[in-house]
């Protein structure tokens, strides 16, 4: 038996049990792309009724160090919301007992939305062109629907921190990490970090709860345009709404400058996205935020660098992600914040 | 031997997306295949310019730091970094072995960052000069591979 049909065996175990029913390994494939999570899709026989579940679990070493439990807890709000499509939560594990005879290290179940792909470079098919208006639209309105919710509204107020001032919160911690993992010198992130210092916007006005990875690739979408369901919460914290905003923009997101997430121009998002949420864009704040959105971004990279380099997981993307994608953000960020730029990487801002 | 490695890995690169990616049976090694050979490419890149790169990084470094000793004399705000620049004007890394390179390279970006830091706060003119070493510097070091 492979590696691969051992766990697709573990996980139908665990999940007989977990209904009380009988339940069967149909099929099993690891998805490509997890670089957080080892991701497997698993087609099972329950009772006769075949059902698919995705099982994300803990990797011996990951790009993003993000607390599981908080994420699962994170679907579970937003799914009973309903405020933006996620999967349903089936089960999370985390007892030593239970993981020691069968998947080893902790991971979480959630049903499986079969409809829909998540590949960024899917976008750029011909079948899919006269689509990207309508997925754009859908994309910043279930963003600026969410902006609108309260904390409290979604429940994740419950185990998650309301920070004082969420800009001052975020740049503390991705600072921690470029000075912690970074393996060289890095001029130009360290002075981004100087400027994000220096022009600190006040505190945000408003606190929604922030997905921290909302681009184009943590959504699946169906052929004919329609978003089926928004992935990967672990890094979902309350913030600005300004946050996930910005991230979503930013140019590491499209292979042209000319469509923000390979979607729509700039310009549309955001006039999507502030009449969904019914909030103005403060220009001086959200300058601010997509100076961070990079600088969170190379933060990124750079630990992934020092994850490749000194842990014990040799994920390709790993490298990937520390090496070309560095190189890239850096131009992003010289281009926002050189004296003399020349706008050949990054957008003027806003 | 091969004279040109760049062209060597590069060949390989192609070799992984072309033929040896298509052949595997399920997404997630097509996808570990693309990024192997992305890698490759990348590798291929930097391999002919893994020594002159952060030489011509050094050299520029140690460029701006003649410009900096020479306007001491007029300059209304003095760089307290004048002696780590006059120090470094001396260095030579150990030998030209990647190692060597890189290790004076960290201590080259170093007092960069530190000239950036003063330049931010006195010299209006010297931090357009750091913005253009660090443009061209990116430049030099761009990488031409497909995204993920």
């Amino acid at each position: 038996m492979s590696e691969l049909q051992h766990t697709g065996a573990s996980i139908a175990a665990y999940l007989a049990k977990h209904w009380s029913c009988d339940c069967r390994l149909v099929a099993i494939e690891q998805i490509p792309g997890g670089a957080s999570r080892e991701t497997y899709r698993v087609w099972l026989d329950r009772s006769g009724e075949k059902i698919g579940v995705v099982v994300r679990r803990d990797p011996p070493s990951s790009l993003i160090d993000t607390e599981r439990a908080h994420e699962y807890r994170t679907y579970q709000c937003v799914h009973a919301h309903g405020v933006v499509p996620v999967p349903r939560p089936i089960a999370l594990e985390e007892d030593p007992q239970i993981l020691r005879n069968g998947l080893l290290r902790p991971f979480s179940i959630m049903s499986l939305i079969e409809e829909g792909q998540a590949s960024p470079a899917g976008l750029s098919e011909p079948s899919m062109q006269p689509h990207l208006g309508m997925l754009g639209e859908q994309k910043w309105s279930l963003l600026g629907q969410l902006a609108r919710l309260t904390p409290a509204d979604l429940g994740v107020d419950s185990f998650m921190n309301t920070p004082d001032h969420p800009a001052a919160n975020e740049l503390a911690y991705w600072k921690s990490v470029i000075e912690t993992d970074a393996l060289h010198p890095q001029p130009i992130a360290a002075a981004a970090l100087r400027w994000l210092e220096q022009h600190l916007p006040a505190p945000s006005p408003t606190l929604t709860l922030v997905h921290g990875d909302y681009r184009t690739g943590n959504f699946l979408y169906t052929p004919d345009g329609q978003i089926t369901a928004v992935l990967d919460w672990e890094m979902a914290h309350i913030g600005d709404p300004l946050e996930d905003l910005a991230w979503s923009l930013d140019p590491l997101w499209s292979d042209s400058t000319a469509l923000a997430g390979r979607l729509l121009p700039r310009a549309e998002a955001l006039s999507i996205w502030q009449r969904a949420s019914g909030q103005p864009v403060d220009r001086k704040a959200f300058q601010w935020w997509q100076i961070f959105a990079s600088v969170k971004a190379i933060a990124i990279w750079i630990s992934s660098a020092e994850n490749f380099v000194n842990g014990t997981t040799k994920e390709p993307i790993l490298a990937f992600a520390g090496w070309p994608m560095i190189d890239r953000q850096n131009r992003i960020l010289l281009d926002r914040l050189s004296p003399e730029t020349e706008h050949r990487y990054a957008e003027a801002i806003l | 031997m091969i004279p040109y490695p760049s062209n060597t890995l590069a060949d390989l690169a192609m070799r992984v997306a072309r033929d040896i990616a298509p052949t595997t049976n399920n997404p997630f090694s097509q996808a570990d295949s693309a990024l192997v050979a992305g890698l490759l490419l990348s590798m291929a890149q930097d391999y002919e310019r893994s020594i002159y790169n952060p030489m011509t990084d050094i050299d520029e470094i140690k460029q701006l730091c003649k410009d900096i000793l020479e306007a001491q004399s007029t300059a209304q705000h003095h760089f307290p970094g004048v002696s780590q620049c006059e120090a470094f004007l001396d260095r030579v890394p150990s030998s030209l072995r990647l190692a060597d390179v890189i290790e004076l390279h960290a201590s080259a970006l170093q007092l960069l960052e530190d000239i950036h830091i003063w330049a931010e706060q006195h010299d209006p003119a010297l931090n357009r000069s750091v913005w253009q070493l660090l443009r061209r510097h990116s430049e030099r070091n761009k990488f031409d591979v497909p995204g993920p």
